[in-house]
């Protein structure tokens, strides 16, 4: 079998023009060069029917029910032929008839026979009701069916992983998950099976799906083959409304639509915003809606009585709360909340609290605009842009997952260097530069060379570190992207939530501009930062700690602090969504809602602001932190005047808070990486994400494994305490290192140095499980 | 006359040794193209022999390296040796019998379209083929024929043997390129055709074992001398395989142009005593039906298209009147349904429905109207619908049974046992 090509002809003297002329149901039109028919009718407002094209992917050419008839040269010079739309491009004088008698059969013929083995379970489909096989056969297809003969089985209701359902029989091999999988991941966690048509979609080994972003399947799935197990026997597509909102699971903001069946919220979908999210999700934003009715849920305010948390009213509790913390309190957190609420909570802190111990960097990240510092910002598409790419002990898989797909195609022309102890980019083309942590300034600093030459050099790095990183890389002059550890990071840090700065990166001396709005001058002097606070909380100088969507016990990077800090201070006050570690230790707990149920504005990594959607009442008497906020503010005695302040026109800079120095000891220094669905927020509480949770982890270079196999438990003795975990050996960690998951209970309770040892026999006793 | 150009020794020498290759003027026509020819020559002589290629479409060999573009990328040759048409085996035989004249054959192309490597890829099932064929080339490397600076010349081109996984698709020329680059064997869409965008995305030549093969003699002998053996615009022999009913089943090569009826009653032998001529598959399962009224037609590409049957790689499997048209169709739409690789739809799930409404046929479960669905299903397939011509192929020979044996599968629509078997069980008793 072969076909002839047809012969290259001579250069042509004159570039061709960039547009060409044709007609399509006799309508002239003229399209850019290369346009596919397929779009162009799409463009012209008819209507083609089609499975295996997708605008996201490359075409194939598979599923041929794109047919229409063309006439001219040079796909059809002699005489009108059917071809497909979706690989054929328009050309000069080219006449498409999508609704020829010869088209219109090959359709009906194609969808004849993508019936024939298709189960015709619609009545119990998830796709029912929004079934492109169900559209296309109304509208394309034959009224009646010849095929009188035995269907081919396949597997049905397969569970391929956490997330996803498989129905084999429904599959009409139009491949856009496997391309998906290839094109757009690079993963290949989805492949086609067999041959003919006993061809199935299947993972490579039969495993379970393992990767960040499998539930995108299901929206380019066109039939009910790939459908969401949280979805699954839910809802009809009638009988859902859909609300668009962003998704606040990390600090990219991805656009969605939450689907409500009543008051509930029965799937998260695409809602494309090519320039934040690519039209992609992760399943951490897709699936991330359990919290909503988690039985952990906080439903009632509590306070604390003969050492027991009970519940009150909320105006008990907002007493107690006011009562306590008028003697002497900083705050902690802010970075989960919206822009509104944040500011709310900094008029609070200065105003009713009279103080600027407030912040909210209760993680490891020391700021969140690039700008704050004096550097170069980027925008989310600076990643298409850009010729060369540094990552700085960044893992964007783990951090913000969608914008990893982003430099996964960026990767393909651009240099990525992924720079860290950790490997960051374990899909896609990189340089890898092993670095300890404390060495990442001066890999930096021999990189500079490189990226003040490129063209469009962009460094990716989550924010932690010290003055002397910042001076390395303000040094490259290469714009900065900085995925944040909370959602709104950038939000509280904008709303004036660090000691040092008042809202709108305004200096603490100009809090003067602020007496018109906030009925007052804020306090001058500079607070203190989250160590020091959590510090003078251990050594009895604070009173009262206000921890506002904060749970320091399990994110603050010196988890002993922390721990003696909630041990020691006298009062504590909580607003949280659930019964956190820290919210353990509270005097008054404040229910707060969270994601999904309050509106607002949220500051994504680059800037950018986008509204929240309060799309259903959350649990029981919790209410939005902007409704305690002001509440709570009238408590004190100071109600909140709630005004935006703009951005100073003299923004001063941050002061990124002391670290200490990490002293050389034996063992493998402890580093903390982002990992999706490990850790706090409402991840750790969402019953969605219970399959993909699993134990804790450290991960090891081989040959620090001391013998101990993958999967073993083990302990890490550090200096602060032991943990015990699953043993992950990986060659992406650089050795010497111990790698555990940023936000999960106990990694930051280690102290920098650990030592690996093998589990006591009890506890071995479940060795395998995993 | 009988000319043996590509077979000649074969069955008389052990022509898989180089010593025995070499003795008997192998590696003559690369030594005279490396010393005494430019490149550019070597294709001129390939241009003036009209050389057509012997996979099946009679595409000219010359025509499309002459479609390599000039930009400097690396340029690679595949040999397709994926021979799995059903009745078709020259392939094999070159490969097992005469695997230095293939690789000569291959080393002239590469010269003459400077190709930075040639594949060769062989049949899955050929595991003997291809451990001969390594041994040759391993032979041929040590002998300083494959690899760099071959001869002492400039010249140089590493050779990779390549055996596929056993699927028919993966003889369509895109196919062949997706599974040598580890993917399954699935057709690509064309455009890009494989000389603009083929292996590696880089330029690239299929070109069938035979056609290669051929290449040897017409550098050895010119291309004037090819061009003059047989029909004007198809020169050259052909090796059929013929197989079936005749009395000696085999390969011949035989020169283009000799009618179908010399082929099948001189060089196979005839069939057996007190059997007459059905009907002839020329081109494996993939042509129509040749019926004995057009047995005098010149086997070559224009001739075979005249009777709008093919020539295509010349499996010929003979029928007689014992086979019924039913059977025979039934066991070719077993193997498309087989093959089909299931990208596109029209194929995948057509050829299931051939075999299933065949089977039914076949096994005594006929109905009424299931000929009129086998000629619905040959539309609905057939008809450049398909993403490649393995759809076409496999409507291609029951479209031509349909029409030429309609009786049969009417009464075949009836139910009960075959009534040509029956037939034949009464004559014979």
């Amino acid at each position: 079998m072969s076909s002839a090509p047809p012969a290259a002809g001579a250069a042509p003297a004159a570039p061709p023009p960039t547009t060409v002329n044709c007609t399509i149901n006799g309508q002239p039109c003229t399209f850019p060069r290369g346009t596919l028919i397929v779009d162009a009718v799409r463009q012209v407002g008819r209507n083609i029917p089609f499975y295996c094209y997708h605008p996201k992917l490359a075409p194939v050419g598979a599923c041929r029910v794109c047919m229409v008839q063309v006439e001219g040269a040079p796909v059809a010079a002699r005489g009108p032929i059917v071809t497909t739309a979706c690989t054929t491009p328009v050309f000069e004088g080219l006449k498409i008839e999508t609704m020829a008698e010869p088209a219109k059969l090959a359709r009906k013929q194609v969808l004849e026979f993508l019936l024939i083995n298709h189960p015709l379970d619609c009545p119990v489909c998830d796709k029912g009701g929004e079934c492109d096989l169900q559209d296309f056969t109304l509208a394309y297809g034959p009224g009646v069916s010849g095929f009188a003969e035995t269907k081919v089985h396949r597997r049905k209701a397969d569970d391929l992983g956490p997330f996803l359902v498989l129905d084999q029989e429904r599959c009409i091999m139009c491949q856009r998950c496997v391309r998906y999988e290839n094109e757009v991941l690079g993963e290949f966690n989805l492949v086609l099976k067999q041959r003919g048509d006993h061809t199935v979609i299947d993972t490579g080994q039969g495993e379970p799906y393992a990767g960040h972003f499998s539930g995108n399947n299901t929206e380019l799935c066109p039939v009910g083959a790939l459908t969401s197990r949280t979805y699954r026997f839910k809802a009809r597509p009638w009988d859902v409304r859909a609300v668009p909102t962003v998704c606040q699971a990390c600090s990219l903001g991805c656009n969605l639509n939450a689907q409500m069946r009543g008051d509930a919220v029965v799937r998260l979908m695409l809602r494309d915003n090519m320039a934040l999210d690519g039209g992609w999700l992760c399943d951490r934003g897709r699936y991330g809606f359990g919290h909503i009715r988690s039985e952990r849920r906080l439903t009632q305010p509590m306070v604390r009585r003969d050492g027991r948390l009970c519940p009150v009213s909320w105006e008990e509790a907002l007493r107690v709360a006011a009562a306590g913390l008028q003697k002497g309190a900083a705050v902690l957190g802010g970075a989960r909340l919206t822009d509104e609420e944040a500011l709310a909570l900094s008029e609070l802190t200065r105003m009713a609290l009279g103080t600027n111990d407030v912040d909210w960097r209760v993680g490891a990240q020391a700021f969140a605009a690039p700008e704050a510092l004096g550097l170069q910002g980027a925008e989310v598409t600076s990643i298409d842009r850009a010729d060369l790419i540094v990552l700085v002990d960044t893992c964007l898989a783990e951090e913000a997952p969608v914008l990893d797909i982003r430099l996964r195609r960026a990767a393909r022309k651009a240099k990525v260097v992924d720079l860290g102890p950790v490997r960051n980019m374990p899909v896609g083309r990189a340089t890898r530069v092993v670095a300890a942590v404390e060495d990442l300034p001066r890999q930096i600093l021999l990189l500079a060379p490189e990226l003040r030459a490129a063209q469009a050099p962009l460094i990716i790095w989550n924010g932690r570190g010290s003055q002397e990183l910042v001076d390395a890389v303000a040094e490259t002059g290469a714009r900065v992207l900085v995925p944040g550890e909370f959602s709104n990071a950038r939000g509280a840090e904008a709303a004036g939530l660090v000691p040092t700065m008042l809202p709108g990166y305004r200096a603490l001396a100009d809090g003067h501009e602020l007496a018109a709005l906030w009925g007052g001058t804020p306090p001058a002097t500079a607070g203190r930062s989250a160590r020091e606070i959590l510090a003078a909380c251990r050594d009895r100088k604070i009173q009262a700690l206000y921890l506002v969507g904060a749970n320091p016990l399990r994110t603050f990077p010196d988890g002993r602090l922390a721990r003696e800090a909630l041990d020691a201070v006298p009062f504590l006050v909580v607003q949280d969504l659930f019964t956190t570690e820290s919210a353990e230790h509270a005097d008054v707990v404040l229910p707060a809602l969270g994601p999904l149920e309050k509106e607002g504005t949220v500051t994504g990594l680059s800037g950018v602001r986008q509204k929240v959607r309060r799309v259903t009442a959350g649990p029981g008497e919790a209410r939005a932190d902007r409704v305690i906020l002001s509440q709570l503010a009238e408590a004190l005695g100071r109600p909140l005047r709630g005004a935006r302040p703009e951005v100073s026109d003299r923004p001063v800079r941050l002061e990124l808070p002391m670290t200490s120095a990490v002293h050389a000891a034996p063992g493998l220094r402890v580093v903390v990486a982002g990992q999706l669905f490990a850790g706090g927020g409402t991840a750790a509480f969402d019953p969605n994400f219970a399959p993909v949770r699993g134990d804790p982890q450290v991960r090891v270079h081989p040959q620090d494994a001391r013998g101990l196999a993958s999967g073993t438990r083990v302990h890490l003795r550090g200096e602060d305490g032991v943990v015990k975990l699953v043993l992950r050996l990986d060659p992406g960690v650089a050795p010497g290192h111990a790698v555990v998951a940023a936000h999960d209970f106990g990694s930051n309770q280690l102290g920098p140095w650990a030592e690996l040892e093998a589990a006591p026999a009890q506890a071995a006793a479940g060795v395998g499980a995993q | 006359m009988i000319r043996r150009i590509l077979t000649d020794g074969i069955g008389e020498f052990d022509l898989t040794r180089l010593d025995v290759y070499r003795a008997r003027g192998g590696f003559q026509a690369l030594h005279k193209a490396l010393t005494t020819m430019s490149p550019q020559d070597v294709f001129n002589e390939v241009k003036t022999s009209n050389l057509r290629g012997r996979g099946g479409a009679g595409a000219g060999a010359a025509f499309k390296w002459s479609t390599l573009p000039e930009d400097g990328r690396p340029r690679y040759l595949i040999l397709n040796g994926d021979e799995s048409e059903p009745g078709s085996f020259s392939g094999r035989m070159l490969i097992e019998k005469n695997p230095h004249l293939v690789l000569e054959g291959a080393l002239l192309a590469a010269y003459a379209c400077k190709m930075a490597r040639v594949f060769i890829y062989l049949r899955g099932e050929f595991h003997e083929g291809a451990q001969i064929l390594t041994r040759a080339v391993a032979e041929a490397r040590e002998a300083g024929l494959v690899g760099p600076r071959i001869l002492g010349s400039e010249f140089g081109v590493e050779v990779v043997v390549h055996r596929g996984a056993g699927a028919y698709i993966c003889g369509e020329e895109t196919a062949i390129m997706e599974s040598l680059e580890g993917k399954r064997g699935h057709p690509r869409t064309r455009p890009p055709f494989p000389t603009a965008s083929g292996l590696y995305g880089m330029p690239t030549v299929i070109n069938n074992v035979e056609t290669i093969a051929n290449v040897v003699g017409i550098v050895a002998n010119g291309g004037a001398w090819f061009a003059a053996i047989g029909p004007e615009k198809s020169p050259g022999t052909k090796i059929c395989s013929v197989s079936g009913r005749v009395r000696r089943p085999g390969n011949y090569e035989i020169q283009m142009g000799t009618p179908l009826r010399e082929l099948i009653e001189e060089h196979a032998g005839g069939l057996e005593p007190g059997h007459q001529l059905k009907f002839v598959l020329p081109a494996g399962a993939s042509s129509a039906l040749v019926l004995p009224k057009d047995l005098d037609t010149p086997l070559d590409f224009d001739s075979m298209m005249s009777i709008r049957s093919m020539l295509g790689s010349a499996g010929m499997l003979v029928c007689d009147e014992r086979d019924c048209a039913v059977h025979v169709a039934y066991l070719g739409s077993r193997f498309y349904h087989h093959e089909s690789c299931g990208k596109c739809t029209p194929c995948r799930e057509g050829t299931g429905w051939t075999e299933r409404v065949l089977h039914r046929m076949e096994h005594g479960a006929g109905r009424p109207g299931d000929t009129e669905r086998l000629q619905a299903l040959c539309r609905g397939i057939g008809g450049r619908k398909c993403l490649c011509l393995l759809g076409d192929f496999s409507v291609t020979y029951l479209q031509s049974a349909l029409s030429a044996f309609p009786e049969e599968f009417v009464a075949h629509e009836q139910g009960g046992p075959c009534p040509v078997a029956a037939a034949v069980e009464v004559a014979n008793r």
